[in-house]
């Protein structure tokens, strides 16, 4: 059987509708803004296009699910080289959001860090970077996030 | 009787003295293995690593266990690598698997398909190994108590977000050397710094003595060091392809841009890659694509090479065997200023792409993944790892394990760029999927042969390569939805069971959401890519 996005975000759509607020309608309202960040995209330019899922964020009061809202939302933005402000707010909502052992934690620290060096704020980039550094010092990644510390002020890769 | 019926009797006499020798040796073993009071748990774990020692180390390592947990037995399964892999897909369709598994594959499809037959130990990742009670590591996570964090291409599924798999042990890729005879050519022990001077190594072992070789090569060798080479040669090109912004790079992403139109094989850094593979072959010994990697160690131990890439898991055999001295160097990588090789590097470059090593996985099937999770916590503590490195003579995968004196030269350096994603990163000879590598691998010829080069390895690579791209991305990403739907059934399922459960399909929800929104992103790459 052939997948059909279109009468699965229809079928996400009623159940997001009946505004239960359970874990299938939370479950629901993520699949439904992955469709739409994806295969069934909002008509208009790109922006526009990712812009359109943003209200579904305050269909849910749920932590976890807004984390996850937050999460692919970004995850969508910088796949398509998005790296405004927009990019940074959701990268670091999920963040915030992140417990210290999920294993996602080590790439928004590094993501927030790197979107934010792109937005012109170092501080902020620091801040991160340095918190990598002290909570993963055996990550692969260490190197480069320590370079990438070091030479905030100009060009990375040096 | 006649001396010829004489000579038939005494060899059959020999041989049926043998049989019934090894035959009273089984029944004992038997014996001794089914005597005393039957255990109530039966660990059994499954690995290919035959090398000497390994199975005594391994032996050894279960004894103490045992000896610390009476009611349980451990046992052994030390499959030859030939067959290892029909064995293993045997046991997954009888249902036979043992609890414990060493699997490495660089096949993406292989890894794709590693969730259906083996459980995510994400949950005992994140707790304390209780073994390391009262060393340095007490109160550490297990994860974090492996040289790598546990993270490695094998141990954590980038794909799944979970940790899968632990390593016992550590390995380095070297391209190991005859010390007594680069000091006779070149009048000093010291091996050549960079790419460049390592081709002039070459021309001075080949006028140092007719015939004498400066790598002796095999297709095995080359399939290991060629794409390590060559993702270091790359990294700081290959980090452009990081649009995700983690440092990071995956196979996935690697090859959407050549599916986009970033890059093909005629983009110069590629040019660049094809020209380091045709120079690195150049030094190895002719036809090396034809041998195996007994016969390369063969010609370096008789001195008929001055080196050989390996990785440090036959150091122990090499050093048993050689009448010289050994010597190592890294993977000689090109100055930036190199103008037919260079640019391309971020220097310096780690170890880290290989990370810990002979991952063990849980199998989905075993009936006691808890008292098989013990286990793996002990091989891998403080005590259990020592024990194990010293008797195989392999380095340690923990940290704070000591590392033979003798192995210090080759402990891994993990203090440089690595920016090739954990799991699946891009590997120019390994490709996106099995018909990528086919395709390098079957016309390597061509870069090699005198009527061949660069040129023409590319024009024949050309006329399939987008194709070939699309076919494994297609697969790969048809293997990734099946594995979705899969799992979204089982972590539903497990929201209505207890708290703990609820709590770990929350969290597994979350790398579920990923990579269904990867999946699709890349889905609509192949979908504008196809005509």
């Amino acid at each position: 059987m052939a997948p059909d996005p279109r009468a699965a975000a229809a079928e996400y759509e009623r159940l997001v509708a009946t505004g239960a607020d359970d874990a299938w309608c939370r479950l629901a309202l993520i699949k439904l803004a992955i469709l739409r960040l994806t295969v069934l995209r909002a008509p208009g330019p790109l922006p526009a296009q990712l812009a359109a899922v943003e209200p579904l964020l305050a269909r849910t009061a749920d932590i976890a699910t807004q984390h996850d809202l937050h999460l692919v939302i970004s995850e969508a933005r910088m796949n398509h080289e998005i790296y405004d402000a927009i990019t940074l707010g959701h990268l670091q909502a999920a963040l915030a959001s992140t417990a210290a052992t999920d294993t996602t934690r080590a790439d928004l620290l590094i993501q927030v860090a790197r979107v934010a060096t792109l937005l012109g704020n170092p501080a902020l980039a620091r801040e991160h970077y340095q918190l990598f550094l002290r909570d993963y010092p055996q990550e692969r990644r260490a190197f480069t996030v320590g370079e990438a510390l070091a030479h905030l002020g100009g060009a990375f890769p040096p | 009787m006649n001396p010829q019926r004489r000579t038939l009797f005494i060899a059959l006499s020999l041989l049926a003295i043998g049989y019934l020798a090894s035959l009273g040796y089984i029944i004992r073993q038997r014996r001794a293995a089914t005597q005393g009071p039957r255990p109530a748990v039966v660990i059994r774990f499954a690995h290919w690593q035959l090398e000497s020692g390994m199975r005594e180390a391994f032996d050894l390592t279960a004894r103490r266990y045992m000896a610390l947990h009476p009611e349980v037995r451990v046992e052994q399964y030390a499959i030859p690598g030939r067959v290892y892999r029909q064995w293993l897909s045997t046991q997954i369709a009888a249902g036979t698997v043992p609890d414990l598994v060493c699997f490495n594959s660089t096949d993406q499809t292989d890894v794709n398909q590693l969730p259906r037959n083996f459980s995510s130990i994400t949950r005992w990742m994140n707790e304390p190994n209780p073994y390391n009670a009262g060393t340095r590591l007490a109160g550490v996570p297990w994860r974090l108590t492996f040289l790598d964090g546990g993270r490695n291409r094998t141990t954590y599924l980038d794909q799944y977000r979970n940790y899968y798999a632990v390593g016992l042990a550590s390995h380095s890729m070297r391209i190991f050397y005859n010390r007594d005879l680069l000091r006779a050519i070149t009048g000093s022990d010291e091996p050549p710094r960079d790419f460049r001077a390592w081709l002039e190594l070459g021309k001075k072992v080949r006028a140092y003595r007719p015939g004498l070789v400066h790598v002796a090569g095999a297709h095995e060798n080359t399939i290991w060091v060629m794409p390590t080479l060559i993702n270091q040669s790359l990294a700081r090109w290959i980090l452009t392809g990081d649009h995700e912004q983690r440092f990071a790079v995956s196979a996935l992403d690697f090859f959407c841009d050549m599916l986009e139109g970033r890059w093909n094989l005629r983009t110069p850094p590629m040019q660049a890659a094809l020209r380091i593979m045709q120079a690195f072959g150049g030094e190895m010994t002719p036809g090396f694509l034809q041998l195996d990697r007994d016969s390369a160690m063969r010609a370096f131990m008789r001195g008929e090479a001055l080196s050989l890439p390996n990785g440090t898991w036959d150091y122990p055999t090499m050093r048993a065997t050689a009448k010289f001295r050994i010597g190592a160097l890294r993977l000689p990588l090109p100055t930036p200023d190199d103008p037919d090789y260079g640019g391309y590097a971020l220097l310096p470059v780690s170890d880290g792409g290989i990370g810990t090593a002979m991952p063990f996985y849980l199998s989905r099937q075993s009936q006691h993944p808890e008292a098989a999770i013990d286990f793996l916590h002990y091989v891998t503590s403080v005590d259990g790892n020592r024990l194990f490195s010293q008797a195989s003579h392999w380095m340690p995968s923990i940290i704070g394990v000591e590392i033979d004196p003798e192995l210090q030269p080759f402990r891994q350096n993990n203090h440089g760029y690595v920016v090739t994603d954990v799991q699946n990163g891009p590997q120019l000879l390994n490709g996106l999927g099995a018909d990528g590598t086919q395709l390098f691998e079957s016309n390597l010829h061509i870069l090699y042969s005198p009527d061949g080069g660069v040129e023409a390895y590319t024009r024949v690579l050309e006329r399939d390569f987008r194709a070939t791209v699309i076919r494994d991305l297609a697969k790969t990403l048809h293997i990734q939805r099946e594995n979705l739907r899969q799992r979204d059934t089982a972590l539903a399922a497990l929201q209505f069971l207890g708290p703990a459960e609820q709590a770990e399909s929350n969290r597994q929800q979350t790398s579920q959401h990923l990579n269904e929104i990867h999946l699709y992103l890349a889905e609509g790459k192949l979908a504008a890519a196809q005509p």
